[in-house]
């Protein structure tokens, strides 16, 4: 064993953000792809529900388009919500288990790229699970029109945002142990709510009054419309609704990440 | 980002009147200590003490309620400042599925001038562990692997708690090794530590903690000069009690199979009392007091007969 007789460097300086945001990333890319299992629910078993559920759908009219395709951009939505509360939700979940935000505290990151490593990797693994859910559809006989599937994919990324902070108020108000129950709970609920497992024009007015107030519901229309389907409200109203949503669990996040704070570290 | 380097002569780490209330308990009560560049010191005293919450504020991860606390001059949680300092944890996890290289890379990139990842892989032994899951590792590889990861951004400052728990000997000694040369570099080490040994052989200064406050802050050999009391160590027939010593100028007596250990400032005396006492006492050590009774002794309450265990 033997350290280098340097001298230690005068100026105090940090590290440049992005290489370090480059690495954090990377590292949380590598631990979700070494939990198998999490991978595969996350990844696939979105196809797998969409094959079982959306075939059904097949060759019916559904709010203007093919019943199957309907279905997909439902199911895009159902994926882009368990990723975004599982990488959020659970990721802050198990940093608090381990101590882990205890020993990030000491060390000179700042906040928002530990963050934002862990945005960038779930819009990374949103993107992946789109892709495979077309990838399924069209591979079972649908047709769908590229630019109308990037779009699918692009609005599931950035639509997903109200989830990021869904997530962490969930990760930092629930105990640790609780927070996949409480992850599971929620998706199985805002999913049949939502109109996931059954188109919504089909199930009369009950339902639609009840979906307006899911933010699930309206990731779902967002990416119904990417694929040309007839939505209910417009598309400004849809992301406005979806804006609404990412501020207040966002101050909820807030408030939940202050009292942790105050707990841990005061 | 470069920024002016402020004015020298710093300490490296500075408490001024640091007080910390958690509810109802008093952790720290007007703790002020200066640590100088260069300097090892040991932060020593009991379980509970106030060693963890001291050094917690050091690093900035709690506020002191009053007081200040500074790291070269400059508040605590200035990345700044935090980008100078290594740590090395107790009871903190780490992402356990990357690879040892994997995680000294991604430490590496929080710091402005880190240390070549070979050179940190060799200094904490893990050049054979680099393709390793963390997960995987010995209790000793997990602590070489934190040593490693305090190491990365070739700081200033180190922090070690409790650095040596789980290490064999052998390990423990190549790490005071690998610390002495740290030190010699010219950095500033602040540790805890359950192993007073440890203590003695790497700290310039022991700062001692007993209920929220600085009880002794002085080097080793004044501490223990400064007890004046000798450790005595005797052999003693089956039937020797406790009452058998009753009234010798003795204390922290304590016997056991057939062998009585007590301190006193006057050995020759208490043994001479002994002989009196027609006592056939054998096998005779006395030696001067170790660091261990120096701090027992001054984290004992008043009137406690008994060892103080430090923590």
């Amino acid at each position: 064993m033997s350290a280098s007789p340097d001298t230690f460097p005068t100026p105090f300086r940090v590290a440049p953000a992005w290489p370090m945001l480059i690495r954090q990333a990377w590292a949380e890319m590598l631990q979700q792809i070494r939990m198998p299992m999490g991978l595969v629910w996350s990844l696939v078993a979105t196809s797998v529900l969409f094959l079982f559920i959306g075939f059904g759908w097949a060759g019916q009219d559904v709010a203007g388009i093919d019943g199957k395709t309907y279905m997909m951009a439902s199911f895009a939505a159902f994926g882009t919500f368990n990723i975004m509360l599982g990488t959020f939700g659970g990721g802050i979940a198990s940093d608090r288990s381990a101590r882990r935000h205890v020993l990030y505290r000491a060390m000179p990151v700042p906040p928002v790229v530990l963050l934002g490593a862990k945005v960038v990797v779930a819009c990374v693994m949103t993107a992946v699970m789109t892709t495979l859910l077309v990838g399924t559809a069209v591979a079972t006989g649908t047709r769908l029109d590229p630019l109308m599937a990037l779009s699918l994919i692009g609005r599931m990324a950035i639509g997903g945002i109200p989830f990021i902070t869904m997530g962490l108020a969930i990760g930092y108000l629930v105990r640790p142990a609780s927070v996949a129950v409480v992850i599971n709970i929620l998706s199985l609920g805002l999913s049949f709510l939502s109109g996931i497992y059954f188109p919504i024009p089909e199930t009369g007015g009950s339902i639609q009054r009840v979906a307006n107030w899911s933010p699930m519901y309206h990731l779902a229309e967002l990416g119904r419309d990417a694929v040309g389907a007839q939505v209910e409200h417009s598309i400004v109203n849809t992301v406005g609704v979806l804006l609404i949503y990412t501020l207040v669990f966002g101050l909820l996040a807030l408030r939940a990440y202050g009292r942790e704070e105050k707990r841990t570290f005061e | 980002m470069t920024v002016p380097t402020p004015i020298a002569p710093t300490p490296a780490v500075e408490l001024r009147n640091v007080s910390k209330q958690f509810d109802k308990a008093e952790a720290l009560r007007d703790v002020s200590l200066r640590i100088d560049p260069g300097e090892v010191v040991a932060i020593l005293g009991p379980n509970g003490a106030g060693k963890t919450t001291a050094i917690s504020i050091m690093l900035g991860i709690r506020k002191p309620t009053s007081g200040e606390a500074k790291i070269f001059g400059m508040d605590p949680q200035d990345l700044r400042a935090r980008a100078r300092c290594g740590v090395m944890l107790q009871d903190t996890g780490l992402p356990w599925n990357l690879k040892v290289g994997e995680l000294v890379g991604l430490f590496r990139s929080y710091y402005p001038d880190p240390l070549p990842s070979r050179e940190i892989l060799e200094v904490a032994g893990l050049t054979e562990l680099v393709g390793k899951r963390a997960g995987e590792l010995s209790g000793g590889q997990r602590q070489r692997l934190a040593f490693a990861l305090a190491i990365c951004g070739n700081p200033s400052l180190l922090f070690l708690d409790e650095p040596t728990v789980g290490l064999d000997v052998d390990s423990r000694k190549a790490f005071w090794r690998e610390m002495k040369r740290y030190a010699a570099k010219g950095a500033s080490i602040v540790m805890t530590t359950h192993y007073m040994e440890e203590a003695e052989a790497l700290a310039d200064r022991i700062v001692v903690i007993h209920d929220g406050q600085v009880v002794a802050d002085a080097p080793s050999d004044a501490l223990t000069s400064r007890m004046g009391r000798k450790r005595v160590r005797i052999r003693v027939p089956d039937d020797t009690t406790l009452a058998t010593f009753a009234g010798l100028p003795i204390d922290d007596l304590e016997i056991s199979q057939g062998v009585a250990a007590f301190m006193a400032a006057e050995p020759e005396a208490a043994l001479h009392e002994l002989w009196l006492r027609k006592i056939a006492y054998q096998t005779i050590e006395i030696r001067g007091a170790a660091l261990e009774d120096a701090v027992a002794n001054l984290t004992n309450d008043p009137g406690e007969e008994s060892h103080v265990r430090i923590a």
